[in-house]
């Protein structure tokens, strides 16, 4: 194997780090690779002499795990204050209740929570905000069923009245997802298994929110373009919901309920 | 050996090697294979750990085109192998004990 696929590999294999140690251990073995083609190995033999890959991931998750562990991270609340003029919010998150609230402050922060088993990468470019959730491999296959305590873990995401965000792509898991008296253009939402709860909202250029276990509640929702609720077993409830355009209402098994709604069609799809 | 002890061990041979002058991770790997068993994988956390125990520092030079990290000793690094050397005056003690009467 060459030095830039061991290294394409090893990013692979760790991409359960945040960024910063990524770059750390490639940093470390790009050097340790061309010290060994320096003194004499082929490019080949310096990669073969590092050991397997899979060593090689122990090693390092062992060493994360461990660090964590024994600095006795309880897990603290943190803050990131956007520095740009934000258009654009994407959260890839996961077991993580979500609520998007107005603020009365002059900058769009994030309230969220960190501890031993997982924490957040957050980027920020141009006019973009990323936040991924990064977990740490052990606790990956459990689904997360150790975090029960939304009060403590849960996101927020607070938005100045003023601010001009364009577009607010939420994701998460086996959570909920509260959005209330906002003004934003394009909303999606996604959560595999919690309630929506969307309340005094304006999107203009359309809202579409996506579940598989959970149910969808809106109240007073006002769109110029497209309202789509998609889910499997949940209920949807919407009520003094107004649109320019089609609202498309999808459910396997749950109820729909519809109180005081205008829109150019209405579709409500019942599978099953 | 002992994971434990050998860990302890080979943090107090990297400190021990930077003691003498700062280096690199390749050539820490090349200075201690000689006394005790170690890999490139294994120096790598024993490194991350003694940097933010603050008993060395890191800064990079270049070298041939690319940047190097270089490892130097703290004045914490120098106080902890005083005291490994301290502590192993008292371990030899009793080793010596243990092994006359085998």
């Amino acid at each position: 194997m060459g030095k830039e696929k061991f290294i394409d590999e090893l990013k692979y294999k760790l991409n359960y780090l945040s960024e910063e140690e990524i770059s750390k251990v490639v940093t470390y073995y790009s050097e340790i690779i061309d010290d060994k083609i320096e003194d004499g190995m082929t490019e080949e033999d310096a990669v073969l002499s590092l050991g397997s890959m899979n060593e090689i991931e122990e090693i390092i998750r062992t060493e994360a795990e461990n660090y964590k562990k024994e600095n006795n991270f309880q897990g603290e609340r943190k803050r990131y204050i956007c520095k740009n003029d934000v258009k654009l919010i994407h959260v890839d998150d996961k077991n993580t209740s979500i609520e998007i609230n107005p603020t009365s402050e002059d900058i769009i922060y994030i309230e969220y929570y960190e501890d031993k088993y997982s924490e957040y990468d957050i980027l920020e470019n141009e006019d973009t905000v990323l936040i991924k959730k990064v977990l740490y491999p052990r606790f990956m296959f459990f689904g997360g069923f150790l975090l029960n305590n939304f009060t403590k873990t849960k996101m927020v995401i607070n938005i100045p009245l003023k601010a001009t965000i364009e577009k607010l792509d939420i994701s998460t898991t086996n959570a909920y997802i509260n959005c209330i008296d906002l003004n934003v253009p394009r909303i999606e939402l996604e959560s595999s298994n919690g309630k929506m709860n969307v309340k005094n909202i304006e999107a203009l250029k359309g809202i579409k929110m996506y579940s598989t276990n959970g149910s969808f509640n809106i109240t007073n929702l006002k769109s110029g373009n497209m309202v789509k609720c998609n889910t499997t077993n949940g209920a949807i409830v919407l009520q003094d919901v107004r649109t320019d355009d089609d609202i498309e209402l999808k459910t396997t098994n749950g109820a729909v309920k519809i109180n005081s709604v205008a829109s150019k069609m209405l579709t409500k799809f019942r599978v099953g | 050996m002992d994971i434990q002890l050998k860990k302890g061990l080979l943090e107090n041979c990297v400190l021990a090697v930077l003691n003498k002058e700062d280096s690199y991770g390749y050539q820490v790997v090349k200075d201690i294979s000689p006394h005790i068993k170690i890999s490139e994988s294994t120096l790598y956390p024993i490194l991350k750990r003694l940097e933010g125990n603050e008993l060395l520092s890191v800064y990079s030079v270049e070298h041939n085109g690319r940047l190097r990290k270089y490892y130097k000793i703290t004045d914490e690094g120098k106080k902890k192998l005083k005291s490994f050397q301290e502590e192993w005056m008292e371990v030899m003690g009793v080793y010596n004990f243990i092994v006359s009467k085998i």
